[in-house]
């Protein structure tokens, strides 16, 4: 039950302004200024003032508010504001700002309309929206009666997210699962932090309404499917390995209710790129590397440093732009570094040793020596932050997730391709002490 | 001079539009110094400056520097003036005074001021001025004092070296010896160049301020200077400030003339007086505004001066005059500074008559905008203000409050309430005054402001009556918390006065207390609930209705309120005794310090400047601190002459008043005061007579009503009343101050005598000094009212311990009381003998060895002592010879036992003959130090069994309790005390740690008595409530008797 939306830019000057239902008056647009944009620190996204609660976000130099009197579900406003700008990005580009807004007006109006009714959150599919609301330049010519019905079928429909009667000549289907490493690993090897995020990124290119079906290794499901007979499985093929995973969120057209008898994960996708689910896994990780760093402190002026990192993976993988940061005290005056392979060197922007390796193939060892060389002064204690690597190792998942198959049943379609893809990825996020 | 890199450098940082960019930046270039650093052991002058500057230029944009510092001091060693300059700006700014760098630098720093070239020294000086770390400070002051006063050096370096100095000096004043400074610096003061002279005057400002005396000498030079300045006006043309010459030198030669008296010299007091003259006749208004202001500032310097030398009155009144023409400007400066300048001028001169004219032209200033000169003219107005004009300006203020900003009403209500309370026609006018001040005061209005008027109201009970009646009115309008608070309280306690009254019943002011309740916050819901207990006890008819109320109050959420609550509901429904005595009328307050006058001297102190004067010094002259207490303490006297009339006090109490009426009638004109001096020594001769124990005059008032068992609250009047005479002597004794300084140089003189003679005892007789010192510092604090109090009794002091010595009584009553708690010491001395004793206890038996010493080189002959038979004890004493030789002396032993208890010690009667004294025979009677608590045993006690005798003595006369003011409220100070007494203190006993408990037995030959002792210490008044429970009335009352000596304060 959303009271209203404003958006305000960061000087309080008020760009749009839409009332849903009665029970703000327009004095709320004051409050907000007063003890929102006048306050000195505003780092919550929430702001309850008497009564009235006010849900943010910035983008840019602009505030979308969303103004309620009731106790509303938070984090349903904060998706529907992200959906929000979502839409507008879907009608005005990745870069739409304050000027934007103001040219168009008239079009936010019209779409706020049909967003929101009374305060409940309606259509925000932007395909299916783009439909009836048009920009003036794209207005199309003429439409036929059969075709404003359609509009009309489509914004009430089940499937709000797919346009019917599309056609392709070649269906195809991708699915990328992509894992970001967020490690953290003790000078002994211990693990302190190992969590992986990963997304299923799915982009169709099918004709008519296909029904999809995903099976995973997941280890819930495999364990149901074997009726809890066979604790084992057959072990051999790869992807057969039960997993354990922590929490998915999926798109909305995934039908959670069959999901939640069965663990199938079945939809209808939408046309075109969306991220069909996201996971996350901590329990049986495998690492890719292993960095053994030796740092000495010889005397008040040099520090050796010997780093040695080992892939893991296997030896038909192979990691591609591997770069080790290797800290070093504030006072670094100059280091010598030897290393076998890739690029090494001192960069004081970061007070770090850069070593950039190209390609590091599975089931290898790599090491890197340095003598730190640093300047006299006042020298406080180092407080020797981590090492961190960076790497993209692809047909590799941490997790160990695997598509087990990738079902599409729909009449027309005879023919599917389709394209699985792995990706594992640290920025930076897989840390090492020293 | 310019260098690239860093021009780069700047520039890139500039671009830089995020802090993160800026930091990588700035991470980048710090690399890269500290590899150019590292790598390149021989590095070119032009690249060490390039990159300590850059270094600098990181430091500055606030990045933190911890390298290069050793570069940093290399470049200081560096031939060429740009790298030099670097260094010392990278010394200057990178090192703090506790650096370990600074080591490394002093050396160079060194070279360089003893170089004789005029930059490097200049940047050394400057290097030194901002750094100035201690070792610095030691290792180059010396130098710094040869640059400015050598031939060789230019009057360049002079200037920079004096201020480098006055920087040093600040630091570490004890640096330069007023001894040794003060030629040189005359020396310097005859410099030619008036850039020189004005960086000079910076520094001797400083060192004048610190010791006027030291530097007298330099008076008359800078008379000269300003002479040449004024009255020549020899100065070159660009000396000139918009044609007026070297104004900030003029400002600083008046100023620091204000730290001197006027000159003793006639020709340089003339001189000085011609030029103020020149000065204040000679200011004409000009059309640039730049020449009237540095004009004035010399003009304002300059009536500061006059108001502070204060000898020409014709120019006292020109510059009265001057001020007040200023009052009218537009200029918001100019009028500031003439208020604050009056405000000077009222605070030191005695005729305010012109001053007051232009009355309502100040109270113009309350009313401006500025905040500053409302400020300056409320100072005004409080130090102008006496009893002539103080209804006015009272008036006046009030209003004002009403107005008034709230940065300056916790001020205006202070100031207010000071003056009100000061110049006071009649009470009735004060009452009203204050009352009015609190209800518009609002939140403003301080607690101490209300405790005040309670104070006040209670000390006067003239004035009850009417204080109540309009508080009762007060309460039945709307009105501000403390108001309230006041209200209530004095309902409370002097409600009974109007109760008779129609419009204010006792049930009506009931009702008004309650309906009050609601509306205020738990401090005075407190009050107001302490209140209605007391008319809950005054008035038995509202008894149920007050116990009602005070029951529901009983849950309250705040616990404050619900304790206070719970104790009064069952005070009032089952202890009705503890009622009776909890809420007894309360006793008048004692005199303490007025916390109104030092919460004012503590707020100026905050603001003090350090000039010469101060608005306190007025205050002091004109006695205001004194003139509360003067008004409560003629009340008091009143009462006391009522007492007189009413009852029939005994001979000594009469006495005292008399002493109290004549002292006050009143306050010391000059002729009098030998007279009154006379009349002290003669009561206090008299009284000592009189009371069969020399107690002092305190001890006495405080033995009546325990004596004649008068009710409690004539007690504490008389103790109050002791405090007063305190008060009225210590003034006297002010007074007499040169008479004693005569007396001193005597007494000097005797003294050197007994040292030759006696060699053995001065140890002895230092203590006893010492300790006559502590007891006097102790009272001191006890008893000053205000701040000009203080002061006074620190003068007295002085003079008290002199006279003391010289007064045999005196002496004799101290060297006894140490000799209560002590086994041995001198007992008397004079220029004839000195006796003293040691002594020696065990249980009930007791020996004393007398020692007589002859201080004179003649024999003394015939020599008699005989000791007073006493039933209490059973005596044998040794015989002692006949003729004691000079220089010589004697011994006597004394054995006794103690057969039972008593009250006073047994005398000694001492005679003999010699020659000095001719015909006439040296005679003297002395109390023996055998006293009871001699055979006083220690006996450590358990917690229980204290307890369970505690409780099995109840009530006088066996047990005592009452309360007097201690000199001393440490534990352990009384600790020692009581164990000098031969009393066990006894830890754990008490719960209140502030406790103190002891116990002891009394063993006599055939009796035992055990004594039990408890002494509560108040902090707030120094206070002391002591009781003791023994077995038996003499022992009680001795011990009472004893333990009051020797903690209570002493007066002469």
């Amino acid at each position: 039950m959303i009271s209203g939306i404003l958006f305000i830019n960061e000087l309080g000057k008020v760009l749009i302004s839409r009332i849903y239902r009665q029970d703000i008056t327009i004095s709320f647009i004051d409050q907000f200024k007063i003890k929102v944009l006048a306050a000195k620190k505003t780092t919550n996204p929430i702001k309850h003032v008497e009564g009235t609660t006010f849900c943010f976000r910035r983008i840019g130099s602009f505030f979308i508010v969303a103004v309620t009197k009731k106790n509303i579900n938070a984090a349903l406003v904060f998706e529907f504001l992200n959906t929000i700008i979502e839409i507008f990005k879907g009608y005005f580009g990745e870069k739409f700002n304050e000027n934007t807004i103001r040219t168009n007006f008239s079009l936010v109006y019209e779409l706020l309309d049909e967003i929101i009714d009374f305060g409940y959150p309606q259509t925000t599919e932007t395909d299916i929206l783009k439909l009836y609301i048009t920009r003036e330049n794209q207005r199309q010519t003429k439409k036929s009666k059969e075709s404003v019905k359609q509009i009309s079928i489509k914004a009430t429909g089940v499937i709000g997210w797919r346009q019917e009667g599309l056609k392709y000549s070649r269906n195809e289907v991708f699915l990328d699962i992509v894992e970001n490493l967020h490690f953290l690993v003790s000078n002994s090897g211990k693990f302190l932090k190992s969590d992986v995020f990963g997304e299923i990124i799915m982009k169709s290119r099918l004709s008519g309404m296909p029904d999809c079906k995903l099976g995973l290794n997941d280890k819930v499901l495999l364990d149901k499917r074997s009726g809890g007979k066979r604790t084992k499985m057959k072990n051999t093929r790869g992807g057969n390995t039960p997993i354990v995973i922590d929490d998915v969120t999926f798109h909305q057209c995934v039908k959670l209710s069959k999901f939640d008898t069965d663990r199938s994960i079945s939809f209808v996708p939408p046309d075109g790129e969306f991220q069909c689910a996201s996971y996350r896994v901590t329990e049986n990780v495998k690492k890719p590397f292993k960095v053994i760093p030796i740092v000495k402190e010889r005397g008040a002026i040099t520090v050796d440093v010997k780093v040695t990192v080992i892939s893991l993976f296997s030896e038909n993988l192979f990691a591609k732009n591997t770069v080790v940061r290797i800290p070093t005290p504030p006072n670094t005056a100059e280091c010598v570094i030897t290393t076998q392979t890739g690029k090494a060197k001192y960069d004081p922007q970061i007070n770090c040793i850069v070593w950039s390796i190209k390609r590091f193939q599975g089931k290898e060892e790599l090491s890197l020596s340095a003598e730190v060389n640093l300047i006299r002064g006042k020298q406080s204690v180092w407080s020797r932050p981590p090492i961190s690597l960076d790497f993209t190792i692809p047909s590799y998942t941490s997790s160990g997730l695997r598509v087990r198959y990738l079902k599409v049943v729909e009449k027309s379609i005879t023919e599917v391709v389709k394209w699985v893809r792995y990706l594992c990825v640290s920025k930076g996020t897989f840390q090492v002490r020293i | 001079m310019s260098i690239t890199g860093l021009r780069n450098y700047i520039r890139d940082i500039r671009k830089c539009n995020s802090k993160q960019t800026e930091q990588l930046r700035v991470n980048k270039e710090l690399g890269k110094i500290r590899s150019k650093f590292k790598k390149s052991k021989k590095m070119s002058g032009y690249d060490r400056k390039k990159y300590v500057a850059k270094l600098l230029y990181t430091y500055m944009i606030g990045y933190d520097i911890d390298f290069g510092h050793i570069e940093a001091v290399e470049l200081l060693h560096s031939k060429k003036y740009s790298e030099k300059q670097i260094g010392y700006l990278a010394v200057a700014l990178l090192l703090n005074e506790n650096d370990e760098f600074i080591k490394l630098i002093i050396n160079s720093i060194h070279n360089d001021l003893l170089s004789g070239n005029e930059h490097s020294q200049c940047l050394a000086l400057t290097a030194i001025a901002n750094i100035g770390g201690k070792e610095m400070a030691e290792a180059l002051t010396s130098d710094v004092q040869k640059l400015l006063v050598s031939q060789s050096s230019s009057n360049f370096v002079k200037k920079k070296a004096a201020l480098c100095l006055l920087r040093l000096f600040r630091k570490y004043p004890d640096l330069l010896i007023p001894s040794e400074w003060a030629n040189r610096a005359e020396g310097l003061l005859s410099n030619y160049d008036y850039g020189v002279l004005t960086s000079v005057l910076s520094l001797l400002l400083a060192l004048v301020a610190q010791d006027p005396e030291g530097y007298k000498v330099l008076q008359s030079k800078v008379i000269q200077l300003l002479k040449r300045i004024v009255i020549e006006e020899s100065v070159q043309k660009e000396y000139h400030y918009h044609n007026v010459p070297v104004p900030w030198l003029q400002v600083k030669l008046l100023r620091i003339l204000q730290y001197w008296k006027s000159p003793k010299s006639k020709t340089s007091g003339n001189l000085l007086s011609n030029c103020l003259n020149k000065i204040l006749t000679g200011f004409r208004l000009t059309r640039s505004r730049n020449h009237n202001n540095a004009r004035r500032a010399i003009l304002f310097e300059s009536i500061n001066l006059i108001i502070h030398l204060k000898n020409s009155e014709r120019l006292l009144k020109i510059s009265t005059k001057t001020l007040l023409k200023f009052l009218s400007y537009k200029e918001t400066n100019i009028r500031y500074l003439s208020l604050e300048c009056l405000t000077h001028l009222t605070a030191v001169s005695d005729d305010l008559t012109l001053v007051k004219k232009h009355q309502d032209t100040i109270f113009k200033g309350l009313k401006e905008i500025d905040m500053g000169i409302q400020k300056r003219a409320l100072d005004l107005l409080y130090t102008m203000c006496d009893h002539s004009n103080s209804t006015v300006i009272v008036g006046e203020l009030i209003k004002f409050l009403v107005v008034a900003n709230y940065s300056i009403r916790d001020e205006l209500v202070l100031k207010t309430a000071i003056l009100a309370e000061s110049f006071a026609t009649d009470f009735s006018w004060y009452v009203d005054t204050i009352l009015r001040l609190i209800r518009l005061g609002g939140d403003s209005v301080s607690d101490d402001i209300w405790h005040r008027v309670v104070r006040i109201v209670t000390n006067n009970p003239t004035l009850r009556h009417y204080a109540a009646k309009v508080v009762f009115r007060t309460l039945q309008t709307k009105c501000q918390e403390k108001a309230v608070a006041v209200g209530s309280y004095i309902l409370g306690e002097f409600g009974g006065t109007i109760a008779r009254e129609r419009d204010s019943t006792p049930d009506k002011q009931l009702n008004i207390l309650i309906e009050k309740y609601k509306i205020i916050k738990p401090k005075t819901q407190i009050i107001i609930l302490s209140s209605l207990t007391k008319i809950a006890k005054r008035h038995g008819s509202l008894r149920e209705e007050i116990v009602e109320f005070i029951d529901k109050q009983r849950t309250h959420i705040n616990t404050e309120i619900q304790q206070r609550s719970c104790e009064y509901y069952l005070m009032l429904t089952k202890y009705g005794d503890i009622l009776e005595e909890a809420f007894e009328d309360m006793p008048e307050f004692p005199q303490l310090e007025n916390s109104l006058l030092k919460r004012i001297k503590e707020q100026e102190e905050d603001t003090m400047d350090p000039r010469a004067w101060s608005i306190e010094q007025k205050m002091r002259e004109k006695g205001l601190g004194d003139s509360s207490s003067k008004m409560v303490g003629k009340e008091e006297n009143n009462e006391e002459n009522n007492e007189q009339t009413n009852e029939q006090p005994k001979e000594q109490q009469v006495k005292t008043t008399e002493l109290i009426s004549m002292n006050q009638e009143d306050l010391i004109p000059k002729q009098n005061d030998q007279k009154k001096i006379k009349v002290k020594e003669v009561s206090t001769m008299e009284s000592q007579t009189i009371g069969e124990n020399s107690m002092n005059l305190m001890d006495n008032t405080h033995n009546i009503p325990n004596n004649q068992n008068i009710p409690n609250n004539q007690q504490q009047t008389s103790t109050s009343n002791g405090t007063s005479i305190l008060d009225e002597l210590t003034g006297i004794n002010l007074n007499n101050n040169q008479n004693n300084q005569q007396q001193q140089q005597e007494q000097q003189q005797q003294e050197q005598n007994y040292s030759k003679s006696n060699n053995n005892n001065q140890g002895q007789q230092k203590t006893n000094e010492e300790e006559i010192m502590g007891l006097f510092g102790n009272n001191n604090n006890t008893n000053n009212n205000t701040n000009t109090r203080q002061n006074k009794i620190k003068n007295v002091l002085n003079s008290l311990i002199l006279s003391t010595q010289e007064d045999p009584e005196q002496k004799l009553k101290n060297n006894f009381d140490s000799l209560c708690t002590n086994s041995g010491g001198v007992l008397y001395q004079d220029k004839y003998i000195q006796i003293g004793l040691k002594s020696q206890y065990h249980q009930s038996e007791g020996q004393v060895m007398l020692f007589y010493g002859n201080c004179q080189n003649l024999t003394f002959e015939n020599f008699k002592t005989h000791i007073t038979p006493v039933p209490y004890l059973k005596l044998r004493t040794d015989p002692v010879v006949d003729q004691i030789p000079g220089n010589t002396q004697q011994k006597q032993l004394l054995h006794f036992q103690c057969l039972q208890e008593f009250s006073s010690p047994p005398k000694i009667n001492i005679s003999f003959n010699c020659e000095e004294l001719g015909q006439e025979k040296w005679n003297k009677t002395f109390q023996l130090p055998i006293v009871l608590s001699k055979f006083v045993q220690r006996v450590p006690l358990r917690a229980q069994e204290f307890m369970g005798r505690w409780k099995q003595i109840m009530g006088p006369p066996l047990g005592y309790q009452g309360t007097f003011v201690a000199r001393t409220i440490s534990a352990t100070e009384i600790g020692q005390v009581l164990s000098g007494l031969g009393i066990q203190v006894l830890n754990g006993v008490d719960p209140n740690k502030n406790n103190i408990v002891g116990s002891g037995l009394f063993l006599a030959a055939k009796k035992k008595v055990g004594c039990l002792l408890r002494m509560e210490t108040n902090l707030n008044n120094k206070s002391i409530k002591l009781t003791i429970k023994t077995t038996n009335t003499t022992v009680t009352s001795s011990l009472k008797n004893l333990i009051q000596t020797q903690l209570e304060v002493r007066i002469i």
